[in-house]
Parts: C-alpha cells; structure tokens; sequence
C-alpha cells in the first residue's frame, strides 16, 4: 500500500469529527479535510430533542469540538458543502458547486436523515434530525401549543416529555400497539406510555396517518385511520434514512448503509463509519447497521487504526440512553426479537432498577430505569462483554 | 496534564470508567466523578481515551498552560 497522504471524511458529525481525531491520535501527519454539507461546526445530535428543545443548551454548547481543535491538530473543514458523486477510478470526490476534492483514503460518514412523511404537505410537518430542524420547531412553540407528533420511538416521545414540560399540549400517533415495543419489549414500552399519560400526553396506538391538511386558520390536521388530530404544529420522528445516495461507484454495496467488513472497510482505501455503516460482526456473521451516539467513535479508532496499518477487528457492545419523564432509560447490548425481559436488582423500592434481556439462556443486553450506577456492574454479565462499548 | 469535567453535560453513560476506571467513577446518578485530577504521564493514554469515548464530551484534558491538551 502506498503511503496515505491525504484523507478525505465526508460527513462532518460525531463520526467524522471522531476520525479525524482519532488518526491524530494514532499518528497521522498528513492532511484531513473533513466536509461537511450543514453550515455549522460540528455539533452533537442527541441534545436536539432534549436540553437544546428544553433551552438547556445553546447552539455553542453542542459544539463537539472547541473550534481551535480543528486548527491545532490541523483538520481542514469545507463546511456547507455536499458531496454529490464519487469516482474511485480516480479517487475523487465530487461535491455540489461541481468542485473535486481528490483523496488517498476516502471515510464516509454521511449519515442518515430524517424519513418524511409520505405526503407530508410540504412544510407542514417538523422533523428534528438537524441543528436548523430544531431551532425552527423551537422557535414556532408557544405555551399552550397543541402538538401532534407522529412515531412514537425515542426522537418522539423525547421531545413529547420536553414540550410538555415547556407547556404545549402533546397527541402521539403510532402505528403499532405499544410504544418502543420493538427495542424494549411491550411491558417497558407500556410502562414508559404511562409516565407520558401521567403528564397528560394522549396516545393514538395502531393508527396509522394517511394525510395531513392544512387548514385556513394555520392549524394542521393529520388524517388517521378511523379519526383526525387536529394541531398547531406536526412533529414527525419515523426513523432516519442513510445518506448513500452520493456514493456513485457500485463496487460499494450501498443497499442499506454502507456495507463494510469488519475493518469498517467498503472497498480498497474506503472506509465507513457511525449511521451509514453496516458493518460485519465477526462473532455473529451478521453486518449490522448501529444508529447510536456511542458507535461512531468506536468505529473511527477501528479506521483510524487500520489506516495506520494496525488490523484490530470491530467488536462492540451497542449502547443508547434516552430522556423520558422522570426517567433516564440506558441499554448495553442488542437484544433479538424474542428475548424474554427479566428484572435483575431493583433498588429505592423499585424506582430504580436493571433489566436483564435473556434469550437462549444468553445475556444479550442490560437495561438500567434511573439504574446508571448500579447498571455498570451488570453490563459485564453481558455475552461478548470483554467488547469495545459503542 | 489536569482533568476537567462537565458536569452538566453529562450523560452517564459510564464509558470514562470504562476506558479509565482508575480515573473515574460514577455517582447513584452516573453522573462523572474525577478520581484523579492530575494525572502522571503513564495516564494520561488512559485519560485521553475517556475523553474521546465520551458520548457528551464533557472530559477537557488541560496542559500546564492551560491549552487543551
């Protein structure tokens, strides 16, 4: 392999801004130019439905990165800038105003974006996959607001605690049964509706929006299955899509996420990591495709490594957390469909307590209700637990 | 090297103790407790990979000026 001189990330979120770090750290002297298609510095995701919806945060305090980082460990940014082709023939990136930005070794970090609504009327809806996504819902709320939000997964039912809290009125619309049955099994998922009913938000559950209208007096109305929800403001959570569509060279499997081996390698010299990546789990055989704050940074040591020419394989435990009324729900691990949830210690006279995810009589993941502490200890009982933590 | 942390912006995740249990500890909330302010350089490896794993980065890693490290 030729010496690399010139990385090339595309994608200026955690992922990017974690590999370009991380090649600093392992001793890479050559140039890193880090684009990016949104306007701002790099800033961190999570707190968009959370302490920046709350007025927790500033813009300035989701900064992932002081700005002199980029300078001091000389990581070139071009900001406001989308990359719209590749060619791997000639190693080139090409971007939106038709420049190429030639490369050694390509990392793709592009992530993912909001899924819209199928017939979302334009511009009626909010979403909150970006800094400007929430700082114009935030800015359209007002006390006494009445908000419907369609999906009730994490983004949704977080900023549902978060608007209650600053006044508005909340309606969830979800198609399945129960909220969150999928990651965390029907009981925690009813059990997490409840908190949300106790602050008078009031769930539409099995019903599934077939349009939306505008109104001549400004509100909006989501047309359900058997009923309609009338609103001041639509906020839409449905899950995200990977941005691949930039990714022009079919040698790269880009069918869901970037496929990669288990080296977060794509091809020759391209790499993947964070949301886009779907990486192979050496352990399991599966390519697994991991939307969570903590993977990306597990996946830039692996390429940051392997540039390096240090061949150390992905391994890691999967971890989210999320913000609920009164609860701060963590998880290390993966469980599959059909593990069976089991309380483990309860503690405070079950205020707080860890959830064991059994299948197979294996361990596949560890819940903590309001447990971060006492979560720690059970996290090693976990299979594969000598794993990175991601 | 002097170890300074956020408190406010902490997520409890618990990824500083796993990089650097000698480092950090969590409190019954998860929230970050510093073990170890200064560091000696056979740490400061340790220390620097808590602060990369950091979900929130509220791990700042300061030189003896004060620059970040």
């Amino acid at each position: 392999m030729s010496p690399t001189t010139r990385v090339v990330i595309v994608g200026a979120s955690v992922g990017g801004v974690a590999t370009a770090l991380q090649l600093r750290e392992e001793g890479f002297d050559g140039e890193i130019l880090l684009i990016g298609d949104e306007r701002h510095l790099p800033y961190d995701r999570p707190p968009l439905s959370k302490q920046l919806l709350a007025g927790d945060f500033t813009v300035d305090d989701l900064a992932l990165q002081p700005a002199e980082v980029y300078a001091q460990q000389r990581i070139e940014l071009l900001l406001g800038s989308a990359a719209t082709g590749l060619d791997a023939v000639v190693k080139q990136v090409e971007l939106a105003d038709g420049g190429r930005v030639p490369y050694d070794v390509l990392v793709i970090a592009s992530g993912a974006r909001a899924r819209r609504l199928p017939n979302d009327a334009g511009s009626a809806c909010w979403y909150l996959r970006t800094l400007d996504d929430a700082l114009a819902f935030k800015a359209a709320l007002r006390p006494g607001s009445h908000i419907a939000i369609i999906g009730a997964g994490f983004i949704g039912l977080e900023a549902a605690s978060v608007v209650t809290g600053l006044g508005c009125t909340v309606e969830v619309i979800e198609p399945q049964p129960v909220p969150l049955a999928g990651p965390l099994g029907a009981e925690l998922g009813a059990r997490i509706q409840a908190l949300h009913e106790n602050t008078g938000v009031r769930f539409h559950l099995g019903q599934t929006p077939q349009r939306i209208e505008v109104n001549d007096d400004g509100r909006t109305n989501v047309v359900l299955d058997d009923r309609t929800v009338s609103a001041d403001h639509v906020l839409v959570g449905i899950g995200t899509i990977p941005n691949t569509e930039w990714i022009t060279d079919n040698r790269i499997d880009t069918s869901n996420g970037v496929l990669c081996d288990e080296y977060c390698q794509a091809a020759n010299d391209i790499y993947a990591v964070g949301d886009i990546a779907r990486v192979l789990d050496t352990r399991t055989g599966r390519h697994v495709r991991v939307e969570h704050r903590m993977t990306p940074p597990a996946h830039a040591t692996t390429v940051a490594r392997h540039i390096m020419g240090v061949e150390e394989a992905f391994r890691g435990i999967p971890y989210f957390w999320s913000d609920q009324p009164g609860v701060r729900i963590q998880m290390f691990g993966r469980p599959q469909p059909g593990a069976e949830s089991v309380v483990a210690e309860t503690n405070d006279d079950g205020a707080r307590f860890v959830v064991h995810f059994v299948r197979d009589g294996q361990i596949e993941g560890v819940l903590g209700w309001n447990a971060a502490k006492l979560l720690a200890k059970h996290r090693g009982l976990l299979v594969n637990q000598d794993a990175t933590v991601h | 090297m002097k170890v300074e942390v956020n408190e406010k912006h902490c997520v409890a995740s618990g990824a500083c103790v796993l990089a650097a249990p000698d480092l950090f500890d969590q409190d019954d909330d998860g929230i970050v407790l510093v073990l170890e302010e200064h560091p000696g350089e056979t740490r400061h490896a340790a220390a620097r990979r808590a602060a990369a794993a950091c979900p929130a980065q509220v791990i700042h890693l300061r030189d003896k000026e004060g620059a970040v490290a």
